[in-house]
């Protein structure tokens, strides 16, 4: 079975690779970089930024995005102000916007928001769009990506290259704790038919990221889709592998009353994928895509739901297969605010993991973002 | 070994047969019977505002199509007789017929949207109300397709004075309609699914409103119903808007105004979350943010709308008594279900429950005792008054007799309370017995006190039976589940190491504590963490007042006055949002108007988890009374 | 299946009060419904509960709940699901990688511009082909790699016996050219496939007589003469295993730049590079600061019987499995020797010896 898929093969890089990948890469002639990166309170907002070489760092057009929540706790808010400050220095040219995630009667605006700040943006002159992910919320950053492939993709005429990068750090994670607003919805350009009459019939099937501490807002989730369709079939996503091997194990354990009872996992479903490489999980969401379209062509069709809530490598594989099939549906829980419990988060023992993706552009064509095809 | 306990309410009550099977027809009649009556329910708007838990999406779902259906079908059994009387006099069904095509629209994702488009407010509605009309219509032909009515045999009765907007919705025929639905629905989805709103000028016309069905549609006609015998069957539309309180404020204003007009033929009802946020609160959201607010002239309120609070129908004493009938049956059903349980007949809740009550230890009684003489000493009481008290105490409850722990604990209580009747007399007359101001009588007030001094003192079981569990549950189904299960499981344990099946007062009491507890501890919603606060700090000030010695009051609820609490969201805005979300999650319950002592109280009543975790009553009524200030200052406080 | 009756009887073993109980069923209802149960050398009627019923009680009361916590909390057990994953992971992850360094090498380009152009691609797709899949045991499971890449690597490119003959090769070699329409062609890639690598001393090791041993030295001895006429000059051997220690990830680093320096060009592979799909973190190996109790029992439950030539290699007893690995790792199809012989040891106590009960009975193999 030959595939056809649109980053299989995939120009990607994890660890002291994609360190290497981006030194190399920064340091070439002729590169005009935009960089789109979270000025906030998480460590990994400044991560990247040592790898542009200083000459690069005079050039480049870097947009900070500060993400507003209502009642920010102020030991964040001077970590971020910190965070910004240090990003300031090392690019000068950078411009820092705001962006409210919540309107004022709660209704989550900060996608769309995202996607009006960057429509303003010019590429004239840009070789590459780096988006950074590490510090952006996926609500922000999915939409951002998704602006940018179309925009690359319907240009004529020499094209920049668009990559994204997240900084990998399950201490870290486990040292954000987020607090769920109380809204299931779709991430802003994600919507993939979600609740068109159309799809009524659409066997759903959900692959909710199983990570720690997200039982509340899995199961909130999970609880709207069966509203919507009471056959929902769950798939759940463990990390594996994962630099903590008891990890899926634990997970199992930490969400034994959904999988055994409230979402009725049978032990064939569960979906490992490996915690460090986003291409591993967009790979299997897509085979299990191709073999339920395949079922449920005539029956009402099929629907996949994504939920990644966990590590930042994974739900950029989510992300990924979420762009290439325009009918996938990824459902959040938006964060209304964070606690970081800074002593674990200073005191991280294992060195951050990069990820890099490249999303589009010359590496898959003729240099002016047609790509080439695969054999 | 399956326990289905640990499956949430909402996900059992799934198939209509179920789900039927726990609604009860007395709120229904209580609340629907007189808008019924007087022609109201079906013939103007109908706002129905409940707090979490009361019904509100239950009641939605039993006037959709499909439930009306259930419920005829299954006529002959009692289970649903009254149900589906209830409902006949509500006028959803007639001589076997239903008369009403009820469809739901959860307001929760997809409508807010359309706020943050860049365009005028009146396009901006003009758009969501051709959504709304869309799906509305698609929703009564989903519901028509599960009944196995096909398109060709729907045609539309259009309103008298329609005009050209029969043509914008396709005309008569059912299937044209239907097509021109999904038309307007795809289009107007793809503006909302759109990363960046099109502009204005881009937008198609036929999403802008000119598409206006319910303007049109007076009833749906099904030509030949196998639903009456091949006859044709003539059904009101009815649209339910659930939810409605996640549109933006300015969105529900409009949204209620354009469906408040009377030449509208179809029934419309929009059912929203009760709020904190009083109208003119959240209206000063819609200030702040703009200041070209259309107004709506002409409509008057009161005329046009009917108003129905779901919180209170009825007694409360009859609700409850209402879920503890529902929720012992819904324990049956699952009980059957679980696969060791269920296999060896041990299916009734209330017989898995010990009711019999556990004393202290003889060492602990001894103790009490001796506390109790030195008080009577310290209290200055004789010997006779205090057998004459004792002798009140015998005479409550006669049948059932007490344990010597209560007596004890009553006796203390009644103690001081003939102190403090006495106080005044002593010091007039120097008598050395004299006769309280009024007479002393051992009740139930006395006992609940006094079981709750012991819980305090001794941790002597207080939570157990099948009643206390239930009304552990606020009247939430979910909730009931939720502890029910941990106690099943330890059945089902118990009977897996081959002991009797029966649990005892003290492990029952243990586990629901420890139970409510990991509940409290495990909310995760907005202003949580504040939320834990506001009820630890009034549950505190509850057990403080709880263990007077004289047992005056055992409250579980936190009042103010109504007046008060209305103003609280302009008066203090982070209160208000933690209250809101406080009664979201079943962390409080809001008593509105509650009358008592010639005032209007707005009683914030603690819920079931949180008199468990922190040894209230779980009896109502009892609440201190207090301001919004002093709530306000709860949440500054520092949890000790 | 009814699992009610042995949880009663285990509730027993263990003495546990009814609290206790509820939570301990519970868990092991999840875990060996989700995991355990799919041990491969479970028997009907006998799986994970009866057969930890049956390990704890070789213990004295007192020392049950330590043996359990361990269970509950310190092992490692890797189900099929999850070995498959990690096949599933080798080609797309390892091998593209490898194929697309070699790519850019041999065109001179970088490798990120792999992809960009119709003749570095063209390149990687014969690349792919000329490459050899050699599993060094049947824990490879080149079946499931097989179905995997289905359309990728055909069934001419893998080889299941890790002893390659001539006829077999030559069989290959004429596929090869075939499909590539290159009368000349030869492999330019062979990777050997393992499941698990613990101590490393199977793959490669030095004997007490200073003679090199183990599976990597064997595939040298055996095919050194055919290398020329079946692979390319510059040829790449990669040997991937799927999962491994970070003492045999080190040892087998250290043991494969020893070996190359001390017999020089010509007698070793030119270039040998090792990846692995999963590695376990280095603070996996019991120690005495985080599992003195149980490490304990290892010491007072042992039974020397199941000492061997193969045990004795690496240690001087087995207590903590082959090679003093300490390992708490159990795998679907077999518990490893280098895990702790508690684990797996199972022995008749013969000469006054304690007769040790497995939890995971292992089943030798050594190939």
């Amino acid at each position: 079975m030959m595939r056809n898929r649109k980053w299989e093969p995939c120009v990607y890089h994890r660890g002291s690779h994609a360190d290497a990948f981006l030194r190399d890469y920064l340091a070439q002639v002729g590169r005009s970089v935009l960089l789109i990166a979270g000025a906030g309170f998480d460590p990994r907002s400044v991560r990247i930024a040592p790898l542009f070489p200083e000459s690069l760092q005079q050039a480049t057009r870097a947009i900070l995005i500060r993400e507003e929540r209502p009642n920010p706790v102020a030991e964040l808010v001077a970590r971020a102000v910190h965070h910004r400050d240090q990003l300031m220095a090392k690019f000068p040219l950078a411009r820092e916007h705001a962006i409210q995630i919540f309107a004022r009667d709660n209704a989550i605006i900060g996608g769309r928001e995202a996607a009006k700040l960057m429509t303003g943006q010019s590429l004239d002159g840009i070789t590459d769009v780096f988006v950074d992910m590490s510090a952006l919320s996926i609500g922000v950053a999915f939409p951002i990506i998704k602006h940018f492939i179309d925009v690359l993709s319907t240009m004529s005429g020499p094209v920049a290259n668009l990559h994204v990068i997240a900084c990998h750090n399950p201490q870290i994670d486990d040292a954000v704790s987020s607090n769920p607003s109380d809204t299931v919805a779709p991430i802003h350009g994600f919507r993939g038919g979600w609740g068109l009459d159309e799809k009524s019939r659409a066997a759903i099937l959900w692959m909710p990221q199983l990570g720690r501490g997200k039982r509340p807002v899995l199961s909130r989730i999970f609880q709207m889709l069966r509203n919507v369709q009471e056959d929902t079939v769950v798939c759940p996503i463990l990390p594996f592998p994962s630099s903590q091997p008891r990890l899926p194990d634990e997970l199992i354990e930490e969400f034994a009353e959904e999988l055994q009872l409230a979402w009725s996992v049978d032990v064939r479903d569960l979906i490992y994928a490996d915690e460090k490489s986003p291409l591993d999980l967009y790979r299997t969401i897509l085979r299990i895509d191709d073999a339920r379209r395949r079922v449920f062509a005539s029956v009402g069709g099929s629907q996949i739901i994504l939920s990644p809530l966990g590590s930042k490598a994974l739900s950029l594989g989510a992300l990924m297969a979420a762009l290439e099939r325009d009918d996938f549906t990824i459902l959040h829980v938006e964060a209304i605010g964070y606690t970081l419990d800074a002593s674990r988060a200073d005191s991280v023992a294992v060195p951050d993991e990069l990820v890099h993706i490249w999303l589009h552009g010359d590496a898959y064509g003729d240099g002016h973002g047609k790509e080439a095809t695969q054999k | 070994m399956e326990n289905p306990f640990y499956r949430r309410a909402t996900e059992q009550l799934r198939d209509d047969e179920a789900f039927l099977s726990i609604v009860s027809p007395q709120p229904l009649t209580y609340l629907l019977k007189r808008p019924a009556e007087q022609g109201t329910l079906f013939d103007r708007i109908v706002l129905f505002r409940g707090a979490p838990g009361t019904g509100k999406t239950t009641l939605a779902r039993l006037f959709e199509f499909s439930a009306l259906r259930a419920v005829l079908r299954s006529t002959g059994s009692t289970d649903y007789e009254a149900v589906a009387g209830a409902l006949e006099e509500c006028g959803a069904i007639k001589d076997g017929l239903p008369m009403i095509l009820g469809c739901r629209l959860p307001m929760e994702t997809d409508y807010r949207d359309f706020w943050e488009f860049p365009y005028s407010e009146s396009l901006k509605s003009g758009m969501l109300f051709s959504f709304i009309q869309a799906r509305a219509v698609l929703a009564w032909f989903r519901h028509l397709h599960v009944a196995g009515v096909s398109d060709s045999t729907v045609t539309i009765v259009p309103r008298a004075d329609s005009g050209s907007g029969l043509e914008t919705i396709g005309g008569t025929s059912g299937t044209a309609m239907l097509e021109r639905a999904r038309e307007v629905e795809r289009a107007v989805y793809e503006i909302v699914g759109a990363l960046v709103a099109p502009n204005e000028a881009d937008i198609p016309s036929s999403v802008t409103g000119t598409y206006r069905p319910f303007d049109v549609i007076e009833r749906i006609e099904i030509t030949t119903s196998s639903l009456n015998q091949g006859k044709p069957l003539r059904l009101l539309p009815l649209v339910m808007l659930d939810d409605a309180h996640w549109l933006h404020p300015s969105q529900f204003e409009a949204m209620r105004h354009w469906l408040a007009r009377r030449e509208l033929r179809i029934a419309r009802w929009v059912l929203t979350r009760f709020d904190i946020l009083q109208p003119s609160e959240a209206l000063s959201i819609v200030a702040d943010d703009r200041t070209d607010r259309p107004s709506y002239p002409g409509l008057s309120a009161s005329r046009d709308e009917e108003t129905i609070l779901l919180q209170g129908w009825g007694q409360r004493k009859d609700q409850r008594n209402t879920f503890r009938r529902m929720a012992r049956d819904m324990a049956h059903r699952y009980l059957e279900k679980h696969s060791l349980l269920g296999t060896r007949r041990l299916v009734d809740i209330g017989s898995l429950l010990s009711e019999e009550a556990e004393q202290i230890s003889n060492s602990r009684l001894v103790e009490l005792a001796k506390h109790v003489a030195s008080m009577q000493s310290r209290l200055k009481v004789t010997d006779a008054r205090r057998a004459e008290l004792e002798a009140t105490i015998n005479e409550f409850r006669k049948a059932a007799a007490l344990t010597e722990d209560i007596r004890l604990a009553m006796l203390a209580i009644l103690l001081h309370r003939y102190v403090i009747r006495t106080k005044s007399q002593a010091t007039l007359f120097g008598d050395e017995d004299p006769e309280p101001s009024r007479p002393l009588v051992a009740n139930q007030g006395v006992y609940e006190a006094a079981r709750l001094h012991l819980l305090h003192r001794f941790e002597r079981p207080f939570y157990f039976g099948a009643d206390d569990l239930c009304d552990a549950s606020s009247e939430n189904a979910e909730l009931f589940l939720q502890l029910s299960a941990i106690l099943v499981d330890t059945i089902a344990t118990q009977v897996i190491r081959s002991k009797p099946p029966v649990l005892d007062a003290g492990t029952q009491h243990r586990l629901l504590r420890e139970r409510g507890r990991r509940i409290v501890e495990a909310w995760n919603f907005p202003y949580a963490d504040k939320v834990r606060k506001l009820v630890t700090g009034i549950a505190r000030k509850c057990v403080e007042t709880t263990l007077q010695p004289n047992g005056w009051l055992t409250p579980n609820g936190y009042g103010v006055l109504q007046s008060d609490f209305e103003s609280l969201a302009g008066s203090n805005s982070e209160l208000a949002s933690v209250v809101q979300f406080a009664v979201a999650y079943n962390a409080v319950l809001v008593v509105p108007q509650y009358e008592c002592k010639n005032k209007e109280w707005c009683l914030l009543e603690l819920g079931g988890p949180v008199c468990l975790a922190e040894g209230l009553t779980l009896k109502r009524g009892g609440f201190l009374e207090g301001t919004t200030a002093e709530l306000g200052k709860m949440l500054e406080e520092s949890n000790g | 299946m009814n699992q009610d009756f042995i949880l009663g009887r285990l509730a027993e073993i263990m003495a546990w009060e009814t609290d206790q109980a509820r939570r301990e069923f519970a868990w092991l209802r999840l875990m060996s419904q989700m995991k355990y149960d799919g041990y491969q050398d479970f028997l009907a009627g006998a799986r994970f509960v009866e057969s930890l019923a049956d390990w704890l009680q070789q213990f004295h009361q007192d020392e049950r709940a330590i043996a359990y916590t361990f269970v509950r909390s310190s092992l490692v057990y890797i189900s099929t699901a999850e070995m498959n994953h990690l096949v599933e992971l080798f080609y797309p992850e390892t091998v593209v990688w490898h194929l697309q360094q070699d790519v850019a090498r041999r065109l001179d380009i970088r490798t990120w511009n792999v992809w960009a152009s119709n003749q570095s691609r063209t390149l990687f797709n014969r690349l792919r082909r000329q490459s050899l899949f050699i599993e060094l045991s049947d824990g490879a499971r080149i079946d499931v790699f097989r179905r995997a890449n289905a359309g990728l690597i055909s069934n001419e490119q893998t080889v299941t016996a890790p002893r390659l003959n001539d006829e077999k090769l030559d069989e290959l070699l004429e596929d090869l050219r075939k499909d590539l329409d290159d009368p000349k062609a030869r492999f330019a890639f062979v990777f050997l496939i393992d499941d698990f690598v613990g101590s490393g001393t199977t793959l490669l090791r030095k004997k007490e007589d200073g003679m090199w041993t183990g599976k990597l030295f064997r595939f040298w001895e055996d095919n050194e003469d055919r290398f020329k006429k079946y692979f390319e000059d510059d040829w790449s051997l990669c040997v991937h295993h799927y999962l491994a220690t970070q003492r045999a990830k080190q040892t087998t680093a250290e043991r494969s730049h020893q070996i190359a320096s001390e017999r020089g060009n010509g007698k070793w592979f030119s270039a040998v590079q090792f990846s692995y799909g999963a590695e376990l973190p280095d603070d996996l190996p019991l120690s005495k600061d985080t599992h003195a109790d149980f490490l304990a029992l290892t010491d007072r439950y042992y039974d020397p019987s199941i000492e061997n030539k193969h045990t004795k290699v690496a240690g001087t007893d087995a207590k903590l499995g082959f090679g003093q690995c300490a390992l708490p790792l159990v795998l679907e199809h077999n518990t490893p020797n280098n895990s702790v012989a508690l684990l797996w040891a199972d022995t008749p106590g013969d000469n006054n010896q304690h007769a040790m009960r497995p939890l995971f009975r292992r089943r030798q193999r050594h190939s």
